[in-house]
């Protein structure tokens, strides 16, 4: 996995390149962490991966949550399909988001809210 | 106030309310008899299959459902009295309780209770309570002792909670936390943002009851992996793929264990799946998934069992589900529950519960009232009640509608050259003969319901005379119209209980000639031709001819220096008060009996006959048409009257000419192909004046072994015949068995072969004194 960073004044574009597996679960932790506590806005670009697993899932969740709370903003843009499948195996998308950040400003919703927190299909 | 004004005055509304009421009364009631002959059959088979889960489960169904409806329809009695039976088998279905043939005894007299006050519901007469509450009592002796030597019943691990260390120290190992300390503990965890542990809420355990293979059953599955289950190399991912490939599936990750980057440990896993299964494989297949995930990971409840129960139409509501699944508790659903909100809105905005898991249980509860419609409308589709009279006017109008066609292809056959009628005749004729096949069809209902009600009776009479008897049946899906099968039932109970009364030797008396203890009562049931051939085989002590000749003797049936052949000598047990029974039992042996068995199968145009080999066993042969309502019939002619004769009878004709009439010296025979076969005149039968023609067709007929031949004027043909009954004014006429309209509108007699043979053989034995 190799993650691409660009910035943009307080706008961060993460890009992943690769499968998103458990042994760089580490090094994609660090990312996250600090994107999220550098920038207001992250952009979590998804175009080029191939394969995503459940660590990665909890940490694209954990992100947000952490992002929710800090009343910032962070959304995945490009998702590939095989990846939105994987996802969708995983049973984390839904109707409903969980308690955290308030239901309709869950990450893994179906429908696209018009704050933050959309998937792009 | 009389009556009728009292009816008057009361509004109409409650008139039809009341004929509404009674029309659902019946219905129970037909459906009610018809779960208790299910409920006997079920229970004969497990008697002999004690370990059929299938078979439990359908004895179950059938007490639930007769329970449950008979509440329902004001038929509280039934309802009552089935409760604690309805309690027994449950136990038995979870494992709790054995089948053993003293249940199967209690469960039998239960049923035969249950349908005495059922009958009794409809005429008004008194049911004797004492005898209910007896077997009720016997019930309720067995489900304390099942209670106290009860297996462990089927239950799956419940998840513990994954607490902090602190907590986990604290608690003995292996030991499962208490409901309390998960749901103080899980509210927090959902809140709190330091929290490292997934609080998955405990779920109650459940029984999962033995259920039958093949079965759609529906489950739902908590999955809590353990946290270090990367490190493993095991990814849950595979397990959820698995359990899609068991069936149609809903997975729903709860995923508010989740802590924020600052806490969360990218190697641990903090998901766990609610997921929610419809599946026919077993219940052991789903647990295969999990074998080598640790116990307590996982719990798998049955949550819908395929229509085992009787169903309203929805299913458990969310409040009971979230209940159920431990997320929240009784006492926050009714605080809450006193809002106008949705339950689901409501719990999640007061924090009490999340709303993945409100969704959770949405879809659990959506996918089963869509199973359980389904289910309802394919079972609708499969059939429909109908009022046996209006089947029989349709019947009858199909048979009018026989006639008219019968009118209509005769008149295109003198009109042939006009090809539009000639056209439309034979298409009216195609589509009548289809309409009169598939209303026939609709008649026929298959005999095997009648042989299951034979194995209570050869059971409880081998029980009675200390027999042993295995009973087997052979060719139940043999249909026949459903007003012969019900006419067939009395013969067919008498001779079985004559085959085990007379046929069937005492368990010593077998073994001492050297045949196995258990005889073998055999009743067969197959199609031949236009015929159904029924017989009843036993390989008991068989008849003794000597025995029999010399009672006939005895009774004057015959004259001792008559010769009889072994068939005749048998046929003289049909003659009334004929019995070589040493001793009139409950059973048989007041030789009432075979005399009315051989009238029954006449008055169905059937024909019985008895083989029977000393020392060996007996069989008794019954030969009955298909249906009573319409026969093939062969039109015959004397003088300007014309006759039907059934034609499964009619063998051949052949001609009688005024030679071979001087040849036999004017006796009633005729020479066919060097054998001399008797016939009957019908034109002196019944008197009809005229000449007698030169050259008569003779129509030969079987009768049981014998050939006899009518002798007629003219042979006109076949004719399928829409059989009326005469009215009441001929019902002392002998010979005729009805009458039907020909195409030109004349009648014709129906002749009854047997009356008029049986007559003839009479009077002659009469007039040779």
């Amino acid at each position: 996995m190799d993650i691409r960073q660009k910035r943009k004044e307080h706008a961060l574009s993460l890009s992943v390149h690769g499968p998103m597996t458990v042994e760089d679960a580490t090094e994609l932790h660090q990312a996250l962490r600090d994107a999220v506590s550098s920038s207001d806005i992250v952009v979590i670009n998804l175009e080029e991966t191939s394969d995503i697993d459940l660590a990665s899932l909890q940490l694209l969740c954990s992100a947000h949550k952490t992002a929710l709370k800090k009343k910032k903003d962070l959304r995945f843009i490009n998702l590939a399909s095989e990846v939105r499948e994987r996802i969708d195996k995983a049973g984390y998308i839904h109707n409903r988001g969980c308690l955290d950040g308030g239901a309709s400003e869950c990450l893994w919703m179906l429908q696209k809210p018009s704050g933050p927190g959309e998937i792009s299909l | 106030m009389p009556v009728d004004a009292a009816e008057t005055l009361r509004p109409r509304g409650d008139l039809a309310m009341n004929e509404r009421h009674d029309a659902h009364r019946e219905t129970y009631r037909e459906e009610a008899f018809e779960l208790l002959s299910e409920l006997e059959e079920a229970l004969l088979n497990l008697e002999e299959q004690q370990e059929d889960v299938d078979l439990i489960s359908r004895i179950f169904r059938a007490l639930h459902t007769i329970k449950g409806s008979g509440a329902m329809f004001g038929f509280d009695d039934i309802a009552a009295f089935t409760h604690d039976i309805e309690n027994v088998f449950d136990m038995v279905r979870n494992g709790q309780l054995c089948v053993t043939k003293a249940l199967i005894d209690l469960t039998l007299s239960a049923k035969d209770h249950i349908m005495k006050l059922l009958a009794a519901s409809e005429t008004g007469e008194f049911v004797d309570d004492s005898l209910g509450e007896g077997i009720l009592e016997s019930f309720r002796l067995m489900l304390p002792a099942a209670e106290a030597e009860a297996a462990p019943s089927v239950t799956v691990a419940t998840p513990p909670t994954k607490t902090p260390p602190a907590a986990s120290a604290a608690a003995p190992k292996g030991s499962v936390p208490s409901g309390s300390d998960v749901k103080k503990e899980q509210p927090a965890s959902a809140l709190s943002s330091s929290s490292s542990s997934i609080n998955a809420p405990e779920l109650q355990p459940q029984s999962v009851p033995a259920v039958a293979e093949g079965q759609l059953l529906t489950y739902r599955i908590r999955y809590t992996p353990q946290e270090d289950i990367f490190q493993t190399g095991t990814n849950p991912l595979y397990i959820l793929e698995d359990i899609k490939q068991l069936g149609k599936c809903f997975i729903i990750a709860q995923l508010s264990g989740i802590p924020e980057l600052d806490v969360i440990d990218p190697e641990r896993c903090y998901t766990y799946w609610d997921v929610i299964l419809t599946t026919s494989r077993p219940y052991e297949d789903i647990l295969d998934i999990f074998m080598f995930q640790d116990e307590q990971t996982y719990q798998i409840n049955l949550i819908d069992d395929g229509g085992a129960l009787s169903e309203d139409d929805g299913y458990k509501r969310l409040g009971e589900i979230l209940i159920e699944r431990g997320t929240v508790s009784s006492l926050d659903l009714d605080q809450v529950i006193g809002r106008q909100k949705r339950i689901g809105e409501i719990l999640v905005d007061s924090g009490i519960v999340e709303a993945r898991q409100v969704e959770s249980a949405l879809v659990e509860q959506q996918h089963v009232q869509e199973l359980r419609r389904d289910r309802r409308q394919r079972d609708m589709a499969q059939t429909i009640r109908v009022p046996s009279d209006k089947l029989d006017k349709l019947v009858d109008l199909v048979g009018e509608l026989v006639t008219v066609q019968a009118r209509l292809t005769q008149i295109s056959t003198e009109r042939r050259q006009d090809s539009v009628i000639v056209s439309i005749a034979e298409e009216v004729e195609r589509l009548s003969n289809e309409l009169h096949d598939s209303t026939m069809s609709i008649r026929m209902v298959p005999i095997g319901t009648t042989f299951t009600k034979f194995r209570r009776l050869v059971r409880d009479l081998s029980v009675e005379l200390g027999r042993d008897v295995l009973f087997e049946t052979i060719g139940g899906e043999t249909e026949l119209d459903k007003t012969v099968i019900e006419r067939l039932n009395d013969p067919l109970v008498h001779l079985i209980r004559n085959s085990l009364d007379h046929g069937i030797e005492p368990l010593m008396e077998r073994e001492s000639v050297g045949k196995s203890r258990q005889g073998v009562i055999r009743l067969s049931a197959a199609h031949v031709g236009s015929d159904v051939r029924i017989t009843i085989t036993d390989d008991g002590a068989g008849m003794d001819p000597a025995v029999i000749h010399a009672k006939a003797i005895e009774k004057g049936l015959v004259s001792p220096t008559e010769e009889l052949s072994e068939h005749e000598i048998f046929a003289q047990i049909f003659a009334p008060g004929f019995t070589t029974a040493k001793k009139v039992t409950d059973v048989s042996g007041r030789g009432v009996g075979m005399d009315v068995v051989r009238r029954s199968i006449d008055s169905l145009r059937g024909s019985i006959e008895v083989q029977s080999k000393r020392g060996q066993g007996t069989t008794i042969s019954l030969k009955i048409p298909l249906t009573l309502a319409i026969i093939d019939g062969l039109l015959v002619r004397v003088g300007q009257g014309f006759y039907v004769i059934p034609l499964s009878q009619v063998e051949e004709c052949v001609e009688l000419g005024q030679r071979q009439r001087r040849e036999a010296h004017d006796r009633h025979l005729v020479n066919v192909r060097g054998t001399m076969v008797p016939y009957i005149s019908l034109r002196e039968r019944f008197a009809i004046n005229g000449k007698r023609p030169e050259l008569e067709q003779i129509v030969i007929l079987n009768y049981g072994d014998m050939t006899v031949g009518f002798s007629v004027d003219a042979v006109v043909g076949e004719h399928q015949t829409v059989i009326k009954s005469l009215s009441r004014v001929y019902r002392n006429v002998t010979g005729i068995s009805g009458a039907t309209i020909l195409g030109n509108g004349t009648v014709a007699l129906i002749l009854d072969v047997a009356n008029i043979i049986t007559e003839a053989e009479l009077e002659e034995s009469e007039s040779y004194g």
